[in-house]
């Protein structure tokens, strides 16, 4: 063996050593570096919210993708939208959910209370090339001081956005997320969303989270065997007032 | 025995479909979220189900033959009416109340939950409503003891 393909080899490994190194060295990498990150444990709620998000800051939906979405019946028009797994399209819940951050080594997961669950990799992997696009996408992350700085591609184009009248998210969509604590009970997610089958802009909102004291998850769901809101053959709304089969009787009179 | 209460309210109409941040369940299109009613009455019983938590109550009505009307009212999540004091066991079949809700447009017995009041005096307010979000009821006043 030449002198040549030695020394390549020892570059190659004093490489991956280097790089193992200044991995171990990253944030949030290993068990013992987690205790550098901030502390987001516990469950967090959406501060106040609701429709008045998209009232006061209406998302700049291209004037046609709406007008064609309204025009045929709005989110009332698909029968399952109620039934559907969580779509990640920017907002990890709204102000019914519960949401938790879970640090382990390269890795935050997020989840809440009506079932998302996205893996978010800190561990320095790129977004690949040609993932299948999913209902929460493919989210890589990196720490930036205290902030967790998150790019999410791949997510299903037929996942509908806020404000859209039910009009999908498209192709192409790549949203980032800058996360912070401004105080221990307050954790801050600033969100940018390019959407280019739907906007007309990158759409950016600050999403305000207030740590909650509870520390046990209460499920919720939209898909169960009885809602006395929705029709299950139709999803239109009803309002079902068959009384349950153990009513107890009334007072006497 | 039922009190009208027409305490008008502004009310946004939403008509900008479901908005991610609010993921709600369904609109509230059903209720008529312009005016409140309340009723005196029993609790029946609580439904603490997913999507939305049903109570059901006893009204007295002398001109019904069994003697009363049979009231649904809903109201918001397990999840969030916990975190706003709620509990399966929140009231006990039986238990007098004064209950004010938004009506059904449609006039059948029931609505949406907006707040209750004990016979000792003490309230408690729904999740949910027309016109907003979790707290919508606060703006609605609690009625007398019954």
């Amino acid at each position: 063996m030449s002198a040549r393909p030695l020394r390549a080899a020892s570059i190659a490994a004093a490489l991956i050593a280097v790089s193992a190194t200044a991995y171990s060295q990253t944030p949030g990498a290993t068990h013992a570096s987690l205790d550098a990150l901030p502390n987001w444990q516990g469950w967090w709620g959406l501060r106040e919210a609701g429709p008045d998000e998209v009232r006061q800051q209406p998302p700049p939906i291209k004037p046609e993708v709406l007008a064609a979405a309204q025009a045929a019946g709005g989110t009332d028009a698909d029968p399952l939208r109620y039934c559907r797994p969580m779509q990640f399209t920017g907002a990890n819940g709204g102000f019914t959910e519960g949401v938790e951050f879970l640090f382990t080594p390269g890795r935050v997961t997020i989840t809440n209370e009506r079932g998302l669950l996205r893996r978010v990799y800190t561990d320095g992997r790129p977004i690949p090339a040609a993932a299948i696009p999913t209902n929460t996408g493919t989210s890589v992350g990196r720490w930036d001081g205290q902030a967790l700085v998150v790019e999410t591609t791949n997510l299903n184009p037929l996942a509908t956005y806020l404000g859209s009248a039910g009009a999908p998210i498209g192709a192409n969509a790549r949203i980032t997320e800058r996360m912070f604590l401004t105080d221990d009970g307050t954790l801050q997610i600033d969100v940018e969303v390019v959407a280019p089958d739907l906007l007309t802009a990158p759409d950016r909102r600050t999403r305000v989270y207030t740590r909650l004291p509870k520390t046990v998850a209460t499920e919720i769901t939209f898909c169960t065997e009885y809602d006395r809101s929705i029709e299950p053959g139709s999803g239109q709304q009803r309002f079902d007032l068959t009384p349950p089969a153990d009513l107890p009787p009334p007072p006497p009179r | 025995m039922v009190i009208r209460q027409l305490r008008r309210f502004v009310v946004l109409a939403l008509g900008l479909g479901c908005a991610a941040g609010a993921s709600a369940h369904h609109s509230y299109a059903m209720f008529d979220g312009k005016q409140t009613v309340t009723v005196i009455g029993t609790v029946a019983k609580i439904e603490w189900t997913n999507p939305h938590v049903f109570i059901w109550f006893y009204v007295p009505n002398a001109a019904r033959e069994s003697g009363y009307d049979l009231y649904a009212f809903e109201n918001g999540s397990p999840n969030v009416l916990t975190r706003r004091g709620w509990s399966a066991t929140t009231f006990a079949t039986g238990e007098k109340l004064a209950i004010t809700y938004w009506p059904l447009l449609d006039g059948r017995s029931g609505g949406h939950f907006a707040v209750a009041t004990r016979a000792d005096g003490t309230s408690i307010y729904a999740a949910g409503g027309p016109g907003g979000g979790v707290d919508v009821s606060s703006a609605i006043a609690a009625p007398p003891r019954p």
